[in-house]
Parts: C-alpha cells; structure tokens; sequence
C-alpha cells in the first residue's frame, strides 16, 4: 500500500560555519496536495528545498520519498526518481529556444547518443512537440517558442521555467518563490496552473513569502523558524496559531 | 605554379576545416575551452603513419586515428570532468605538452624530433591519391561528411544537451541530466574527427614531426572557432577560408621566411584580440566566449 506521504524528513540538520540553517527538522508532505512550506527570512526553508533536491549535502537526518532514503543523493539521481524543482533564480539555458529548454525536461532520451543522432524516436519527439505547444499556447508564451530564453522578461521566465518542471517527468514538484517578484496579472496565471495542478491529484511542496496566495493555494502548511518546523496544519490553523504569529512579528 | 599553390592552400583549408568544426563540438557546443585539440590532432597523425608504415589500408588507417583519438578524448574526460573555464584551459594545456612530449621523447615509436618521413599517400580501392588534385577531392569529400557528421549531431537532441550543460550544468542536473556522459561524448567525438584530420595531414605531407602538433598550432584553430562564431558551422567554414588565406596573402608581400611564420601567428591573435573586443559572439555566433 502506498504511503499516505510522499515525503518524510527526519531530524534534517545542516550547518555553515557555526549558523545551524536546519536544526532538526523533520516534516511530512501528503500525497497528492499542496503543502507550503513557509517562515520569515533565513528560517532553512530554501536550505531545506537544496537538501531535498541534492544541491547540498544534509549533516544529518534522513529524507525519505517514496519510501526511498535520498539523503545526499546526487541532483540528478533525485530527479530521476521523481523530485522536479524550480529555482528562486531562472535555471533557464538562456541561449536554447524556450522550446528546447522544454523539451529538454522531457524525459532523458536525448542522453542517448546514437539513438537521438539517428533521429530514431522522431515520433515521440512529434507528440511531444505538440505537447510543449499546447502547454505554451495555454500561457500565452506561444509566439516565444522559437525565441532564446534569455529574450524572455522575468515573468516569462517564470512561466516557463514553472512549464518545464511540470513537464520533468516526477512525482513531487518543488517550487521555490514562484510569484516573487512577479506581476499581479502573472500571480493570477500562476494561481491557475496551480490549481490545475492540484486537480490532477499531483504533490506540490512550495516556499512563497506571499501570505495571502499561499494559504489561499496551499491544503497544508509548514512553519519554519531558526531552522525548526514550530508548527503545522491547514491555513485556517496556521493563521492563528500564536507561534507563527510571534515567530512573524519578532 | 599558382593552381598547385591554390590546391595546397586548399588542401590546408579542409584539414584546418575538420580540426575547427570538430573544435566547436567541445568549446562552442558544449562551452569546454578545450586548448588541448592540437593533442589529439597529432595522435591521430602518429596513429595512422604508424599503421600505414605496419601496411595497413589507408581507411582502417584513417579510421583507427579517429578511434585512438576518441579513445585519449575520453581519457582526458575523465579527471576534467568536474573543472570548468580557465582551469579547464590550462589543464588541456597541460595535456597538450604532455602528448607534445611523448612524441619528442618516445624515440622508439615516433622517431622523436626526427619525425617520420615516407609516409604514403593514400590509396583506397585500388586508386592511389598521388596527385594533389586528387588528394583534394578526398579531403573534400571527408571535409564534407565531417561537416554533415557534426550538423547531424548538434541539431540532434544530444545537440540541445550539450548546450544545456554548457548554459547551466547544475540547471541540466537538476533535471536528471547526466553531464558528465555528455561533456564525455563530446571531447570524444570532437577528438575522433581530430584524429580524422591528423590522418589526412600525415598522408599528405608524408613526414610528420612533433613540431606540427606543439600547443602553439591551437592558434590558428581557436581563432577560427571564435571569429566565426561560437556555434556557427557556417561560421567556421567561412573564418577558416578568411584566417587561412590572409596570412597566406603575406608571401606575396615579400617578406624573408624567417618573419613570414611568425607574422602569421601574430595576424591570426590580432584578428582574435579584435573579434574579442568588439564582437565578441564572433560574426555567426550565438554564444559568447566566458
């Protein structure tokens, strides 16, 4: 039987220096919802979110998804097992086409060498280009599909950076600040993927400094301080909660 | 006789051609300064004059220089795998004299500075590629597949990868990519089209010494990748007829011989300094050089 969490932190801890970013953290992230993971600046979220993703090393504790331990796994074996992430800042390859920075998250065919050289799986590639099409038309990025990714404006950028997680074939999708700096009409949109998202039945774990949008997205919500979870619940807990009120205001 | 003189140049052309389009692969394509390119050049060169000296056809020839090429690219892949920009460039460089060295002091294989004379030309089917003429068209025609090789590769999805990891490496491993197979496939298919061309040199001249394969020869090369523009194989092509045939264009100045070899490396880094400074993506590129 499949566990009711996709994700289980235990005791996470990591260090720099002398600052202990996480200090035994341990959280639970529920399958098929959107948990938020939130806190003021410098609480561990982000470090939390490199730690899962393999960008750093953990001190120590353990990570377990889907009932696999990843703790200090490779980036890029976590993401074969199904972690896709979006960054704070564009991860974008800035000289490929916003088309190829999509397909690229595919899957990883291009990795074979003769197979792709050959064009042997030009079928596939035909499905998936109508795939990326439609997933741009949708954001209304269509007519920058064949446009560098650096002609991209920091919104765009998010769009289609929040597209090609979606499209890295996973299980979890982390996303990192994704309306941080964006415009209110793009809030709007990414709300919507959001909630697109959520109907499919698929996990979400999301940092977000905007309150409002954030307990208006999320089903669960985490609260980090000093690098300790200090509570956890739904919105309507949360907001009352005398901890993440102190914790905010300090 | 100037149509001799034209065909030589041209002959020049193809090999200087093979060794920039494969160039590209590792340093425009997938953002490796490679500066060690010359090494596997002269591999090549050394591979197939040994083998053709031993009888051996000159296609398997050929084809075991590209192979043993490859073979040293993926070595070298190996400790680089995780170093980048300048450091990457002074541990080619490094590799570069290593293999410089190796053919000066193996004196057993390469004869050491005395070289190799008395290779022979060609002969594939019966037919002997002893006129230049005739040694141009076949330079053309593996000129040519290098040309279509690479184009095939780099507009492929393996192509896009390697442009991936050179935009973003660690945003390519987030997303599953493993670039260390890619950085390793591409010295190895940039070094077996090298060795393609070390093989053609050597059959051409028909005496190879290590003088030809010193670090200094990466010059010229470099320089073509970069004024046409890094990822531009039309680029190439035309930075390696314009870099080949300005410097060619002093003989006729009447310089003493002595001046004319090193005006030419001093044409090929001024060209270079300039593209640098005021179009630095080259004049077909679409990358800029870090």
């Amino acid at each position: 039987m499949t566990d009711k969490h996709i994700l289980k932190i235990e005791n996470l801890k990591k260090s720099f220096g002398g600052v202990h970013a996480v200090d035994g953290c341990s959280v639970e992230v529920p399958r098929g919802k959107i948990t938020a993971l939130i806190g003021p600046n410098g609480s561990g979220k982000t470090t939390v979110f490199n730690l899962i993703s393999g960008t750093i090393k953990a001190d120590g504790g353990k990570i377990i998804f889907n009932d696999k331990k990843i703790s200090n796994l490779s980036p890029e074996v976590i993401s074969n097992l199904g972690i896709s992430r979006v960054f704070q800042q564009s991860r974008l390859f800035v000289n490929l086409s916003v088309f190829d920075n999509l397909l690229i998250a595919f899957d990883n065919e291009d990795q074979k060498f003769w197979k792709s050289v050959l064009g042997l799986n030009s079928t596939v590639r035909h499905d998936k280009e109508k795939v990326i099409k439609e997933m741009l038309e949708s954001v209304r990025l269509g007519h920058m599909l064949d446009k560098p990714a650096k002609d991209l404006s920091f919104g765009q950028k998010r769009l289609a950076e929040l597209l090609r997680a979606m499209i890295n074939p996973h299980d979890l999708l982390m996303l990192d600040e994704p309306i941080a700096g964006v415009t209110p009409e793009l809030r709007d949109k990414i709300r919507g993927i959001l909630s697109g998202v959520r109907g499919k039945g698929e996990t979400v774990l999301l940092i977000e400094h905007d309150m409002n949008f954030t307990l208006r997205v999320a089903d669960y919500v985490v609260v980090m301080d000093a690098g300790k979870v200090i509570a956890s619940g739904s919105p309507d807990e949360i907001k009352t909660n005398s901890k993440v009120l102190e914790a905010y205001l300090d | 006789m100037i149509s001799a003189y034209l065909i030589h140049i041209l002959i020049l052309i193809c090999i200087y051609l093979i060794l920039a389009l494969s160039l590209q692969i590792s340093v425009g394509y997938s953002g490796m300064l490679n500066l060690g390119h010359i090494a596997f050049y002269g591999v090549g060169a050394y591979t197939s004059t040994l083998l053709a000296l031993a009888g051996t056809p000159f296609l398997l020839c050929l084809l075991a220089a590209g192979l043993v090429s490859a073979v040293v690219g993926f070595l070298l892949s190996l400790p680089t795998d995780k170093i980048k920009g300048d450091y990457l460039a002074l541990i080619t460089v490094g590799f570069s004299y290593i293999v410089y060295s190796l053919m000066l002091n193996l004196d057993g294989v390469t004869r050491g500075p005395l070289g190799i004379p008395g290779i022979p030309r060609p002969e594939i089917f019966g037919f002997k590629f002893d006129s230049n003429t005739s040694f141009l068209i076949l330079s053309v025609v593996v000129t040519t597949l290098t040309y279509l090789a690479i184009k095939r590769i780099v507009d492929s999805p393996f192509g896009k990868l390697l442009e991936a990891v050179r935009d973003d490496e660690f945003g390519a491993k987030i997303l599953g990519k493993n670039t260390f197979k890619a950085k390793s496939f591409s010295l190895i298919i940039a070094s077996l089209f090298a060795g393609f061309a070390g093989s053609l040199y050597a059959h051409y001249i028909t005496f190879i010494d290590p003088s030809s394969f010193s670090l200094m020869q990466i010059i010229p090369i470099i320089s073509i990748v970069i004024v046409g523009g890094l990822t531009s194989l039309p680029g190439t092509v035309v930075a390696t007829f314009v870099l080949v045939l300005i410097p060619e264009a002093l003989r006729f100045v009447g310089l003493p011989s002595s001046i004319l070899g090193p005006m030419r490396q001093i044409i090929s880094s001024v060209i270079l300094l300039v593209i640098l400074i005021y179009k630095p993506k080259g004049f077909w590129g679409r990358v800029e050089l870090e």
